[in-house]
């Protein structure tokens, strides 16, 4: 980006794609879900979805959300299970403490980190009255059953100190079958009992209805009482546009053209931001928003550019 | 980086001792050299080696603060008192049970405490794992023991944890608060105050740990039955004298007066010594005590030998050699003056009223004859003629009205010119001396 182009859009949200998230109808009905396993002392379970469909940004999001029946916050620790990973249960507990920005000796032991994870866990526990505390591990599939055996340490342990730890896997749903198979076995009915009792799919979107709520997320001012759309098309809003107005013209496209063609159950919502910020930031402002064929060829040039296409090449 | 306050392990009524320990137990599998580092990050200290392994004050301090900050943070209950950790500090006794979950107490130091109200259990003043006194905080790293060291695993802390009541740590709590309550309430110190010929002398009257003090603190702040479920409770008086302010440094504090009170006293106790111990032929002080310490009367010796030490009279029937004690306690003397070490005020000088001065001496000397009643008891029973003092004290608890819990028996408050005084009534009154023998008197002490 040039100075001058810098000093024309300042640095908003929106630019970060890391940064930038509206809160989606999958992520209410997620948290909806979610809840219920805490508030009924679900001690685990399993979120399984297909890959860039915002599985991760949503568990983050959701992490700071979560409440037990008193609203009291629950705190929650998210892991990323890596490819690179050495598939042993220390490694697990190494993994947590590196992401938890522990530091154990260089020489520590499984039990030593574990000591050290229990503790930091159970001072965790004491924020709420129900002592509960939340693992999130993202990238189940990359997990090995043996490697299972490292949560169940921790839950047992922290269980014996009164306090109650609930770890959701999140997956992708093919990737994750063989580890799901293993856990199925009856040998592993306890490993089962304690964290695969329930599980939930997620989704991207999949209506018109779910693509206006999000569009609406870019009609809403922000803490400095200005909207997305307002920020980037000033004048059109001020004629009274709003981007949750393009929500038929979205869908139908996206429906017509990609949904059916390609037999897509949902629209992922990395590809979905990836498409609108697209649409905002470079066609709107400059073709404007008045004609219906040329917003459709918008859309469509968008939708091309956030990559969904090449994507589904690649795994077709 | 992050660290673990510790607070998991944390219980009602905990000591600093006892925080700085779970502090280190929570994140034992970090290196110290990452804790100092970490620490002084957290707290924003620059100076560089301020953190030492021998000297563990400051450190301590700080691991306080990050867990102040986290209960702060997370809206967590805060204890209702925290002292600091003192230096060189060293656990009295403590239970091992509880040691072995990382906890302690300040009561489990007060000298009348000998069961732990968690576990029921003695208090020891080793470990019994490993067999070494309790650690000095600047100890308890290196020492490689699973009940008083930091090494502890999660498992063996789950095991130790099991049957823990919460009802115990609650009376802990309970009893540490009225502690501290009462040292605001009572804050001024009373010691007697002695000066003749360039000599003076100050003996402390207060013992802020006797379970007498507490029973005081318990009554005047109208909270009853939290210490009497861990003590007997104790038939108080109460008196109220008026008291005149002395000059500072006053000199000559003994008159003719006053020692001619003391002669009075004496006299009055040795009646009442005769009068429980002569009966029939027995005329106390007359036995013949020549085998000692295989044949003895042990009333007779003991007054014989108090009588030399509270400088009154010679005349027993004892060899020399008998009394040569490798320890004699300090001579009782008959006090007219007061001091006052005030907490929040300036300290002052009061004179005592005369009955007042005669009381107070009298309970020395009882006091003085039953320390050295034990002293020989525990001779003859170790068929033992040298006894040092250390050997004493570490096998029996001295009844001394200095040093002992149930023996001080004062507590005192001032307000303008009038001295309340607190008395234990049981061992002052005559009705109980007349009543009860020396040993059974040793017996209440030492159960109390």
């Amino acid at each position: 980006m040039t100075k001058s182009s810098k000093k024309y859009f300042p640095i908003h949200p929106i630019f970060n794609a890391s940064e930038f998230f509206i809160p989606t109808p999958m992520i209410t009905e997620l948290e909806k879900k979610i809840q219920s396993w805490l508030w009924n002392g679900i001690t685990g379970g399993v979120i399984l979805g297909k890959y860039r469909i915002g599985k991760t940004r949503a568990i983050q999001y959701l992490s700071s959300h979560l409440q037990n029946r008193l609203m009291q916050n629950i705190p929650a620790r998210c892991l990323t299970i890596k490819q690179r990973d050495v598939k042993t249960i220390a490694s697990i507990f190494k993994n947590l403490c590196f992401s938890l920005d522990l530091k154990p000796k260089s020489r520590a032991t499984s039990d030593d980190m574990a000591n050290l994870l229990i503790h930091y866990f159970g001072e965790l526990a004491l924020s709420n009255d129900t002592r509960q505390v939340v693992i999130i591990v993202d990238e189940m599939q990359r997990l090995q059953l043996k490697q299972l055996e490292a949560f169940a340490e921790l839950y047992d342990n922290l269980s014996e100190l009164k306090i109650n730890l609930s770890v959701i896997f999140i997956g992708n749903y093919e990737a994750s079958k063989p580890l799901l198979h293993e856990v199925m076995r009856d040998e592993n009915e306890l490993l089962r009992g304690r964290f695969f009792t329930q599980s939930c799919a997620y989704y991207g979107l999949r209506s018109q209805k779910e693509i206006k709520q999000c569009l609406s997320a870019y009609d809403d001012k922000d803490s400095a009482g200005i909207s997305i759309t307002q920020k980037f098309l000033t004048k059109e809003y001020d004629s009274g546009f709003r981007m949750a107005d393009l929500s038929h013209l979205v869908w139908d496209v996206y429906d017509q053209e990609y949904r059916q063609t390609l037999k897509l159950d949902s629209w992922g919502m990395q590809y979905f931001i990836s498409m609108i910020n697209t649409l905002i930031i470079d066609y709107l402002p400059r073709y404007g928003v008045e004609n219906e064929k040329d917003l459709r060829s918008m859309i469509h040039r968008s939708i091309d550019v956030s990559g969904l296409v090449p994507s589904l090449v690649e795994t077709v | 980086m992050k660290l673990n306050t510790g607070l998991l392990l944390s219980r009602p009524g905990e000591s600093a001792y006892a925080r700085y320990r779970q502090f280190l137990i929570a994140n034992n599998s970090i290196s110290f050299s990452e804790l100092t580092a970490e620490l002084k990050k957290r707290l924003l200290i620059t100076e560089p080696n301020i953190f030492n392994r021998t000297a563990p004050y400051l450190f301590a301090s700080c691991a306080t603060k990050l867990e102040d900050k986290y209960i702060e943070e997370n809206h967590l209950n805060k204890p209702e008192y925290h002292s600091g950790l003192i230096s060189g500090y060293r656990p009295k006794r403590c239970c091992n049970k509880c040691a072995s979950v990382g906890y302690h107490c300040e009561l489990f130091d007060m000298p009348w405490l000998i069961k732990c109200p968690i576990h029921n259990e003695n208090l020891t003043e080793v470990c019994n794992n490993c067999n070494q006194s309790w650690p000095t905080a600047s100890e308890m790293i290196s020492r490689n023991c699973r009940t008083c060291g930091v090494k502890i695993t999660i498992k063996e802390l789950l095991k130790a944890t099991l049957n823990n009541s919460d009802d115990g740590y609650q009376l802990i709590a309970n009893a540490q608060l009225l502690v501290h309550q009462g040292y605001r309430q009572f804050s001024s110190d009373f010691s007697l105050y002695y000066y003749r010929n360039r000599n003076d002398d100050i003996r402390a009257l207060i013992n802020h740990h006797s379970a007498f003090y507490l029973s005081i603190v318990e009554k005047s702040l109208n909270k009853q039955n939290i210490l009497c479920q861990l003590t007997k409770t104790f038939d108080i008086e109460k008196k109220t004298y008026e008291v005149t302010p002395i000059p500072l440094y006053p000199r000559n504090t003994d008159s003719e007066e006053l020692l001619s009170l003391r002669i009075k006293t004496i006299k009055k106790t040795i009646a009442k010594f005769e009068s429980i111990f002569n009966h029939g032929d027995h005329v106390i002080g007359r036995c013949n005590t020549n085998n000692f310490p295989q044949k003895v009367c042990l009333h007779c010796v003991t007054f014989n030998i108090w009588l030399r030490v509270i400088n009154y009279r010679y005349d027993g029937d004892y060899e020399p050699s008998l009394l040569a004690l490798s320890y004699e306690p300090p001579v009782p003397k008959i006090y007219s003056t007061i001091y006052i070490d005030a907490e929040y005020s300036n300290s002052n000088y009061i004179k005592l009223p005369l009955t007042l001065s005669a009381k107070i001496y009298e309970n020395d000397l009882w006091t003085t004859a039953m320390h050295l009643y034990q002293y020989m008891s525990h001779m003859v029973e170790n068929k033992n003629t040298t006894m040092f003092w250390n050997d004493f004290a570490k096998n029996c608890r001295p009844i001394l009205l200095y040093y002992n819990s149930t023996f001080s028996p004062y507590v005192m408050k001032l307000t303008n010119d009038n001295l309340d005084v607190y008395f234990l009534k049981n061992i002052l009154t005559t009705k109980l001396n007349d009543s009860k023998k020396i040993d059974q008197l040793v017996s209440y002490s030492l159960n109390s």
